[in-house]
């Protein structure tokens, strides 16, 4: 135990000490002044346009460095060799890669946190009250980019860094069709086809779990047991492809 | 492999890893999802549907991507229609959302053949329908297809000479086939109204393209048979209460008497109700139907007074007098009852009904 959170801590301090994640956090303060500059021409939409921009900017930001960090950090440390000090040591290699997720989720609770504290603090300033309900959508953000970097850190396992991070971000956008390809199956498709699309949208992760921000702004908020169930669906998931990140890392041999 | 100490091979190990963990996904996915979308607010669909930005403006923001646009959003359609489909057959956003698609591509012809359907039949709004599939033909006048829909659209609506105008255009056009010109004969040439929509939409299921415009049209011809149905006992409760100058007390009383041979069965199996009080005959699928359609359009309109104007509607009569609403249409003895502090609906039943809607 001690090993993996040593290795986390590690993670943890290398990824919010490098440049990318800095230019993220500071370019996503300027991306929550930008809605306000564009109050005038909402026309009685300014409340949730603030909204809707924050909210989908802490949610894309989070999920862009969660996969940038995650399919480049391994690379980085085969390219330079230093993996080979740390496996090196007494350190399995499956408490490496749990090691390496822990950190990579320190780095983005700490980045969606810091977003998501600037952008609350705007949105204050601006609508004169606190909307802390808004933290739901934060949290649903952070457990997608949980099971984001999970499919990152298992790709990156068998793929180059850019190969991984496209891949990841095409899971990305198709988990948030999944609903849609289930459907397309049962009244467009033929049975194999029918097939085909239900065993995909099985294995797909369905990131519209996490995905309430039309209910957060537009509607009557969402219950604790969403959160809950939400949260419990991240973490099933995110298990599960961890497993198989440390099977394939295993089997890895580095030259 | 230290991970799975079996004693399997190392590649039969791995495979066995993998099955286990496709398994344990599909699982997850399996177990979680469907408890997930129950904990989210119901009915949000529709209300999303509000701020579903303009065809224009998606094509602007896609990138040279409109097509690919259109297709998710396509998808996207068939969802809300399907899912409303099976609860509350109301279909507020379904022209906004085939405005988008066709806007966003033209050449979309099923777009506006299925979005044409789904506003006349379920929709319940054939001026958009029309608008619709005219906009597809200009679009696209070497379609047959458009053409084609608009003449069936105009003979549902007993406008016969402008729908053989419009079987013959189709025709006319490439790729149209052989039942386009019987269309037209059909709808120009002699014969019972009712049996020809009956052909008509028999051919319109058997040359769907789609399983949700089959199932659309299996619809329209079991409501067909549900509209004959009620026609029968309307007609044999009436020649009882003329003959015996009291209504029937049930349906039984119009077979025990003569009047009936058996009662005719319900398409959709949720059977007739006789009114002893004045002898009129209720199908319990058409009245559930309206007041569910009734329910989520007033509930619907609730959330959206609350939304622009930040409190509950005082009223019911409020969402009329201030415009939301053009009426509140229920089936005779239904009444809504409605508590502004909350905003909360709820449906009184008339005793006639409250038997025959608890048992479903």
């Amino acid at each position: 135990m001690n090993r993996i959170l040593l290795v986390a801590l590690a993670t943890y301090r290398e990824t919010v000490r490098r440049r990318v994640f800095l230019a993220a956090v500071g370019f996503s303060f300027l991306i929550f002044f930008a809605p306000l500059l564009a109050i005038p021409l909402a026309s009685g939409q300014k409340e949730t346009l603030v909204k809707d921009i924050g909210l989908s900017f802490i949610n894309i930001f989070g999920i862009l460095l969660a996969v940038l960090m995650s399919t480049s950090l391994l690379h980085d440390e085969i390219d330079r060799r230093t993996i080979y000090t740390i496996l090196a040591r007494p350190i399995r290699r499956r408490d490496y890669v749990i090691g390496k997720y822990l950190g990579l989720l320190l780095m983005s609770a700490a980045n969606i946190g810091i977003m998501a504290a600037a952008f609350l603090a705007i949105l204050g300033v601006s609508l004169g009250r606190l909307e802390l309900p808004l933290l739901a959508s934060v949290v649903l953000s952070f457990l997608e980019v949980a099971v984001v970097t999970a499919v990152a850190l298992l790709l990156t396992t068998v793929s180059t860094p850019l190969l991984a991070a496209c891949a990841t971000l095409l899971f990305c956008v198709a988990g948030h069709f999944v609903g849609d390809l289930s459907a397309f199956g049962e009244h467009f498709a033929g049975p194999a086809s029918r097939a085909a699309l239900g065993a995909v949208s099985l294995l797909l992760p369905n990131l519209e779990n996490f995905n309430a921000k039309g209910e957060l702004v537009y509607g009557s908020g969402v219950s604790l047991q969403f959160v809950a169930l939400s949260a419990s669906y991240a973490a099933c998931y995110a298990v599960l492809l961890l497993f198989l990140s440390a099977l394939l890392f295993e089997r890895r041999e580095f030259k | 492999m230290a991970i799975l100490p079996l004693r399997l091979g190392r590649r039969a190990r791995f495979a066995a890893a993998l099955l286990a963990v496709a398994a344990g996904l599909a699982a997850v996915n399996g177990a979680l999802n469907p408890l997930v979308a129950s904990a989210r607010p119901p009915g949000f669909v529709g209300q999303e549907l509000v701020y579903f930005p303009s065809g224009r403006f998606l094509g602007e923001i896609s990138a040279g991507q409109r097509e690919l646009v259109a297709d998710l959003l396509w998808i996207r359609a068939l969802q809300y229609y399907g899912s409303h489909r099976q609860t509350d057959r109301t279909y507020t956003w379904a022209k906004h959302l085939f405005r988008v698609i066709t806007t966003l591509n033209p050449r979309f012809v099923e777009a506006y053949r299925f979005g044409a359907l789904v506003l006349a039949t379920d929709a319940l709004d054939p001026a958009s329908a029309f608008d619709l599939l005219k906009e597809g033909f200009h679009r696209n006048p070497n379609r047959w297809e458009i053409p084609f829909d608009l003449g069936f659209l105009y003979f549902l609506h007993h406008e016969d000479v402008l729908a053989g105008t419009y079987f013959r255009r189709a025709a006319q056009l490439p790729g149209a086939p052989e039942r386009a010109v019987r269309f037209a004969a059909f709808a120009l040439g002699r014969g019972g109204r009712e049996e020809k929509s009956r052909a008509m939409w028999r051919e319109m299921r058997d040359a769907a393209e789609n399983p949700t415009s089959r199932e659309i049209a299996d619809y329209a011809l079991r409501s067909l048979d549900l509209t004959a149905a009620l026609d029968t006992l309307s007609t044999a409760s009436s020649a009882f209460e003329r003959a015996r100058g009291t209504p029937a007390r049930s349906l039984g009383d119009l077979v025990a008497h003569g009047f009936l041979r058996r009662v005719p069965r319900d398409p959709f199996e949720r059977g007739f109700l006789l009114d002893p009080s004045n002898g009129r005959v209720h199908s319990v699928f058409k009245t559930e139907e309206t007041v569910v359609q009734t329910v989520s359009s007033v509930r619907e309109t609730v959330r959206l007074y609350r939304q622009e104007r930040g409190a509950f509607p005082a009223s019911l009569d409020a969402l009329l007098t201030q415009g939301y609403m053009t009426s509140i249409r229920l089936p005779d003895g239904f009444s809504l009852r409605y508590d502004a502090p909350t905003g909360a609906l709820a449906v009184e039943t008339p005793a006639l009904f409250a038997r025959a809607i608890r048992a479903r």
